[in-house]
């Protein structure tokens, strides 16, 4: 994959209006001009889009799991990457598969960003704790609508190019999410597991 | 017409490696039936019609214009709000502390708002709130003799745990010349799922030490869903409603909490009913903007019956 898809930065660059014109049931085209000629074209752009997406996460998968598979126990956890725009993994200690937590990239519309990220049970104490071990990280307060316990371990921002002919290179995206995994050793694994385990205790 | 799909030879040797009992004749039926998905799937493939840059940049046309029509009316509903309106702010109470969704420090300030304590609003907006929800009833007279948050409730001998009621109030007023004793308790959820049966809970203990009084329950969550345990009688209210309530008090400006009050209704705007405040005409999401304070003020003038906000 050497450039991200067209109709993939259309969305980014339109999500407010393609959340009001795709993502609804019944879209609401107050105001809009020929709303029956758009919307036919925004289910053609929204659908694509939802596939190329798919496609990029796709290709984020393999780096990710090739690492945690050396360091870890990990198993990526199925789910529709076209419905959720989100790679999601269980990871945990190759010597106790029962401690886990969650690892995984999602994109974000606004800004336009892919975001690795790492997901343990125990919320707000739990994200002060991955932080602590990684040495990095920002919290799920950060962004809307995510689950305490969440950390961010990177903002991977989407360049949306002003034309849209314009080409975005999909390869160093890729690049840059496999990097925010790439310093996740063995050790850290076990101490993250280890707040999961221990999450009844604080 | 679609490509015949076919089936790579190294496919074939490594599937024969890993299923090597291949002559009892199932793997060719597998692999039948892999070449009829893969055929359906790259017809299906084939079908979609291509988008092209052209059409692409006609559609952005299309909706650059919409936005701007929308960012010119959002300008229109704005120059209607005062310039320390709650959607014009930028500090969120508790979202400088991270805690912009944490149910327990908005149930305490909501508690803490609705008494008489030293904010100096005295009971104005549990006055406002009890209103909303009695709408159509002529009460008058009301006197608050409690505000807690986290009200402790014991289940009863059956269960060994107490329950906390998020807010409770209560007190009297009176209706058709007469004088009633009335209860609200208000159950808040921002993220979080009712606990087993916890509403029911609530409802026996409620049933066990609130007779001959009104009670008013109130569901109170971001979307305004209905809860899952607890009788009929929970209302429902959302955020956004409380914050309608609350922005629609007037001759509050002088009082010592008004600038809590302000940065409290924009955290519930902003980090709860994730709303794009401070919102201004250049904002993101013009579009939910322009509902928004159309739903606001269209609110305020239902209510009020005049189109004054706070």
């Amino acid at each position: 994959m050497a450039n991200l898809g067209r109709c993939v930065l259309f969305y980014l660059k339109y999500a407010a209006e393609m959340e009001r014109l795709y993502k609804p049931v019944e879209p609401k085209v107050e105001g809009l001009l020929n709303p029956d000629r758009v919307l036919k074209q925004i289910k053609l752009v929204g659908d694509t889009a939802n596939r190329e997406i798919a496609e990029l996460l796709e290709t984020c998968l393999r780096g990710i799991e090739e690492h945690f598979h050396a360091i870890s126990d990990v198993q990526r956890i199925r789910n529709n990457l076209e419905k959720t725009w989100e790679l999601r993994f269980k990871v945990g200690p190759k010597n106790a598969t029962d401690r886990r937590f969650e690892i995984g990239v999602s994109i974000l519309e606004d800004p336009a960003a892919l975001i690795p990220w790492v997901w343990c049970p125990g919320g707000r104490r739990a994200e002060d704790e991955v932080m602590r071990i990684l040495g990095r990280g920002v919290k799920s307060a950060t962004f809307p609508g995510w689950d305490s316990g969440s950390v961010g371990l990177a903002e991977i921002k989407i360049p949306i190019p002003e034309r849209l002919e314009e080409p975005v290179e999909a390869d160093s995206l890729v690049g840059q999410v496999q990097q925010s995994f790439a310093s996740f050793t063995a050790r850290d694994v076990e101490a993250i597991a280890g707040i999961a385990s221990n999450r009844g205790d604080a | 017409m679609a490509m015949q799909p076919r089936i790579s030879a190294a496919f074939l040797a490594d599937l024969d490696l890993v299923c090597p009992k291949a002559d009892d004749g199932k793997l060719l039926t597998f692999v039948k039936d892999l070449e009829g998905a893969y055929a359906h799937a790259q017809t299906f493939s084939l079908q979609q019609p291509d988008i092209s840059v052209a059409e692409l940049t006609s559609i952005a046309e299309v909706l650059k214009k919409w936005r701007s029509d929308h960012q010119r009316h959002l300008q229109q509903e704005l120059a209607k709000l005062p310039c320390d309106d709650p959607l014009r702010g930028s500090v969120s109470l508790f979202g400088t502390m991270d805690y912009g969704r944490l149910e327990t420090a908005h149930t305490r300030a909501l508690a803490w708002m609705l008494d008489k304590r030293e904010h100096g609003f005295g009971i104005q907006l549990l006055e406002a709130l009890l209103r909303h929800l009695l709408k159509g009833r002529r009460i008058r007279l009301i006197h608050v003799d409690q505000v807690e948050s986290e009200y402790p409730v014991d289940y009863g001998p059956a269960r060994t745990e107490a329950g906390r009621i998020d807010v409770l109030a209560k007190g009297r007023w009176e209706e058709t010349g007469k004088e009633v004793s009335w209860l609200l308790v208000i159950e808040a959820k921002i993220d979080a799922e009712e606990g087993e049966e916890q509403l029911s809970q609530y409802d026996d203990w409620l049933e066990r030490h609130a007779q001959q009084t009104e009670v008013l329950r109130v569901f109170l969550t971001p979307d305004g869903r209905k809860p899952l345990t607890g009788s009929p009688e929970w209302q429902v209210l959302k955020f956004l409603d409380l914050a309608s309530v609350f922005r629609r008090v007037s001759g509050l400006q002088d009082t010592p909490g008004y600038h809590f009050l302000c940065y409290y209704l924009t955290g519930v705007l902003r980090d709860i009913c994730r709303l794009p405040v401070p919102i201004s005409s250049d904002c993101k999401n013009p579009y939910a903007a322009v509902d928004y304070l159309k739903s606001v003020l269209d609110n305020d003038e239902t209510e009020d019956g005049h189109g004054q906000s706070r």
